[in-house]
């Protein structure tokens, strides 16, 4: 999933580097806040550790290996904050020094690969562990489930990022100047190797890791170590996953249509496509009424157009979400806030 | 090759591969004689150059230059050349083939490859397509190469001090330099329990046996890792660090570092107004 | 003539996870003494190495080190632990856990420039103990090149870079070849003949002799039963047997039968001493 430079356009490269500033900086006070003069060395021990895990093969039902991240153990065992802190060191040395993953694409795979799964990975575990009951087999399949998931959302996310590079960045003959794929060809393509591949070999590594520092030193799990402040507000929690939703918003457009929804009927036609799927102009007309193909009316510039949707998206998304949330807090009597509460009990 | 072997083999190689990079570090070439800093920000000028760049010849341009400044640096061509290119064809290569197709990329057809009318079949190869393949792999090539020449020429412990005086946070330096030492510990303790497994399995095991044992051996780097880390701290605190660490280092900007910065940025700003 | 009482120990436990590591230790240590801790593995030498490190504190008891009470209070204050930590050097059991730094020369460098010795300062002490370490030539060298005993000897470089006057090893001889045993044994001959204290954890029978001239015996339920000379800690064979320092074992040499008493070393090969 290590994205090499020259994929992606340095407008991209540069928004995602500022995108992971906050979480960088939250990150390094809540790490220090907890560990004082013990982050360095802490820090430092697992990142390596982070480092040997991302370059194990591991064998996987079917007889082909995979990689895993090995993000979301890490965030289960060490709390998301420092699991963050010592997975962006290791991709920085694999980056810099090994040449896995480009200098300029960085900030995109710190991104995907540490906060997107480190925060999915703890959370999605977090929550399905109101249903362990301590016991130890529950816990390891809900934390295979949410290695699964979580490193299906950061394939996803990668996804997102190079699928948009050529409706972004194209010279005006048309040529693509960076990764040459829409999102109708990227997203499949991702996905369809992490959900088969990848996504096992996380789950496997999330799991056997966990099921075996149950086995040898449960105390670890206990220690405070990984335990997220207590009462953290859930409003927060709530903008960080919009934060991901925002780049995912692309999405959000392509909801309503078939996958080739992005594409207006010239635009299919130009493509070569002798024929036109029936129903499209349907679609087309049914969609150009709200959103008019991404396009401003009268904007004329397609790149203004379709950040000026992908805006419309995000605040659709909001709303949806908040919906959401809405509805959840209003289902459950022990109110979602219980959910980040909960690893605070153990300290 | 089992997955025992594969994983022996890849770290086997890393080892090997720090080992040379250390001997092409030593070597007296035009870059390593530069300062760390001066190299990266060369670098960067590069590396936003060609990614900036919407013009195929001034890439390939920068790509040539690189080739240069490699010669300059006593780097073997064959090996920087093989470096990237043995790889770069079966990921950036096969990701950029489909697109010169008229399915992925409509445009010009240069090559008809089929067309039947009567099913709505159409292949060719077209221009656009041709060329937006062309922007992915020169690009990538050229941006890998850039990378690796860095490496190659630059001590990493060298260059992570250096970034101190760049005002990168202290603390981002001193756990990668102690991550760097310790990466090499821990690859060689997971090679010892491979080696340990691998003289004890006899026949061919079950796949379900080998994950288990996949468990073991990690969950049990994981505990180690934890308790390493509160030795490195008592080893730290016992030789008086308290949460401050001071780098020794000395590095100064000689008159050829100021000429190598001036000299590549004057050679993108040349090259850029030559191709556009 | 009196000498100058370093370290005091009174009443001395550590627990740690509900297990004990130590129980009810008190002991004094003078200056210039060369001390071994001798015991079992398990009997909480290192521990006790620790605690006359200032790395862990006590879980009941006082330590006084240099005349000061020594706790988290105590080092709260960032000039009382760097005093403290200039006249103590701590020498670990495993290298690969006090060499941290990236090079030899960082590593080298790193206490006195931590310890805010002036940056020619600095250069010259850590040259100075490269070069009576004998490895300058491994200055630019990374650590995880080097052979255990050429790490020993880096390891120990970095503590002479700052000159500490009271000198901890850990299971110095452990994992080393004869020849770096021997030569280490000599360089901590060599320190304490320069009035400097020396304090060895092991569980090395045969370089008692060499390094000691007190030797306390820590139990396996971590109490002290023994505090005296090496020469008579030596001759007394059933507290070390009962110690589980050594073990008696009857042999068949070819058709000959004899007995011999048996040692531990680290590596858990069996050497006679007789």
């Amino acid at each position: 999933m290590h994205i090499p430079d020259g994929y992606l356009s340095p407008a991209t490269s540069v928004t995602l580097y500022s995108m992971c500033v906050p979480f960088m900086a939250k990150a390094s006070k809540e790490t220090k806040r907890k560990l004082n003069d013990k982050t360095v060395p802490l820090i430092s021990l697992f990142s390596a550790l982070s480092f040997v895990i991302m370059m194990f093969n591991v064998p996987l039902p079917g007889g082909t290996t995979g990689h895993a991240v090995g993000a979301t153990i890490t965030a289960i065992v060490l709390g998301p904050w420092i699991a963050m802190l010592s997975l962006t060191v290791a991709l920085v040395i694999q980056a810099l020094f090994f040449g896995d993953g480009g200098i300029l694409a960085l900030g995109a795979n710190v991104f995907n690969m540490v906060i997107v799964m480190t925060l999915s990975g703890y959370f999605i575990y977090q929550i399905l562990d109101r249903w362990s009951k301590t016991l130890v087999k529950r816990k390891v399949i809900f934390s295979a489930v949410a290695g699964y998931i979580s490193i299906n959302l950061a394939a996803l996310c990668t996804a997102v990022e190079l699928g948009i590079q050529p409706l972004l960045f194209h010279n005006n003959l048309g040529q693509s100047l960076y990764f040459p794929y829409g999102l109708n060809v990227s997203i499949p393509s991702m996905l369809i190797g992490h959900l088969t591949i990848a996504g096992f070999a996380e789950a496997l590594v999330t799991g056997l890791i966990l099921s075996w520092i149950y086995k040898t030193n449960p105390g670890i799990m206990t220690s405070n170590m990984n335990s997220v402040e207590k009462n953290y507000p859930i409003v927060k929690w709530g903008l960080i996953a919009l934060g991901v939703l925002v780049i995912l918003s692309p999405l959000g457009l392509l909801a309503p249509g078939t996958a080739w929804g992005e594409w207006g009927r010239i635009e299919l036609e130009k493509l070569g496509l002798g024929y036109i799927p029936q129903g499209f102009d349907k679609w087309s007309n049914f969609w150009k009424a709200p959103l008019s193909q991404y396009n401003l009316p009268q904007s004329g510039n397609p790149t203004i157009g379709y950040m000026f949707s992908g805006f419309i998206g995000v605040f659709m998304t909001i709303l949806v979400l908040s919906g959401t949330f809405w509805i959840m807090r209003r289902l459950s009597k022990n109110n979602i806030l219980k959910v980040s509460k909960k690893p605070g009990k153990s300290t | 090759m089992s997955f025992l072997e594969q994983n022996l083999h890849h770290i086997t190689e890393t080892l090997q591969n720090t080992l040379y990079v250390e001997h092409i570090t030593k070597l007296p070439g035009l870059i390593q004689h530069l300062d760390p800093r001066t190299r990266i920000i060369c670098f960067c000028l590069l590396l936003m150059s060609v990614n900036l760049s919407k013009n195929i010849v001034f890439i390939l341009s920068v790509y040539v230059f690189l080739l240069l400044l490699a010669y300059a640096s006593q780097i073997p061509l064959k090996f920087f050349i093989m470096r990237v290119w043995m790889f770069l064809p079966f990921f950036t290569g096969i990701i950029a083939l489909p697109a010169i197709f008229n399915v992925f990329t409509p445009g010009n057809a240069l090559l008809t490859l089929i067309n039947l009318p009567n099913y709505h079949l159409y292949i060719s190869i077209t221009q656009n397509g041709v060329f937006s393949a062309a922007y992915l792999l020169t690009r990538v090539a050229t941006s890998v190469s850039s990378a690796i020449l860095l490496v190659l020429t630059t001590d990493w412990i060298q260059l992570l001090k250096s970034l101190e005086r760049l005002h990168v946070p202290k603390m981002f330096i001193i756990v990668s330099l102690i991550t760097y030492r310790y990466i090499f510990v821990l690859l060689k303790t997971t090679n010892n329990m491979l080696l340990s497994r691998k003289s004890r399995m006899i026949g061919k095991p079950q796949n379900q046996t080998h994950r288990w044992w996949i468990g073991g051996t990690l969950g049990t780097l994981f505990n180690k890792t934890q308790t390493l880390s509160e030795d490195v701290y008592k080893a730290m605190r016992s030789r008086g660090y308290a949460n401050q660490i001071i780098i020794l280092s000395d590095f100064h900007y000689q008159f050829v570092d100021y000429v190598a910065i001036g000299v590549t940025f004057t050679l993108i700003v040349m090259l850029y107004f030559i191709w556009n | 003539m009196p000498t100058k009482i370093l370290f005091e120990l009174k009443n001395v436990s550590f627990t740690y996870q509900l297990t004990h590591a130590l129980d009810n230790i008190s002991f004094t240590i003078s200056e210039g003494e060369k001390l071994v801790l001798l015991g079992a593995n398990g009997s909480g030498k290192s521990t006790l190495l620790k605690i006359l490190d200032g790395l862990v504190f006590p879980t009941q008891g006082i330590v006084q080190a240099f005349g000061h009470t020594i706790n988290s209070d105590y080092f709260s204050k960032e000039k009382q632990e760097y005093d403290f930590r200039k006249r103590v050097g701590y020498i670990f059991q495993d290298s690969d856990v006090q060499l941290f730094s990236p090079t030899v020369w960082d590593e080298v460098t790193f206490a006195p420039l931590q310890l805010g010795l002036s940056q020619e300062l600095v250069t010259k002490q850590a040259e100075s103990a490269l070069k009576i370490m004998e490895i300058t030539h491994l200055k630019n060298r990374i650590p995880f090149q080097l052979s255990g005993g050429e790490k020993k000897k880096v390891a120990i470089a970095c503590v002479l870079s700052y000159k500490p006057t009271v000198w901890l090893f850990d299971e110095p001889t452990s994992g080393l070849d004869p020849r770096s045993q021997s030569r280490l044994i000599d360089f901590i001959f060599e320190v304490n003949a320069q009035k400097n204290t020396v304090i060895t954890a092991t569980h090395d029978l045969f370089i008692l002799t060499e390094i000691a001239n007190r030797v306390i015996v820590l139990s396996e339920d971590h109490q002290i039963v023994a505090d005296d000379t090496p020469q008579e800690i030596l001759a007394d064979t059933k507290l070390l047997t009962k110690h589980n320092l050594i073990h008696a074992h009857i042999h068949k040499h070819l058709n000959q039968e004899h007995e011999h008493i048996h040692t531990h070393t680290s590596d858990h090969t069996h050497l006679s001493i007789k």
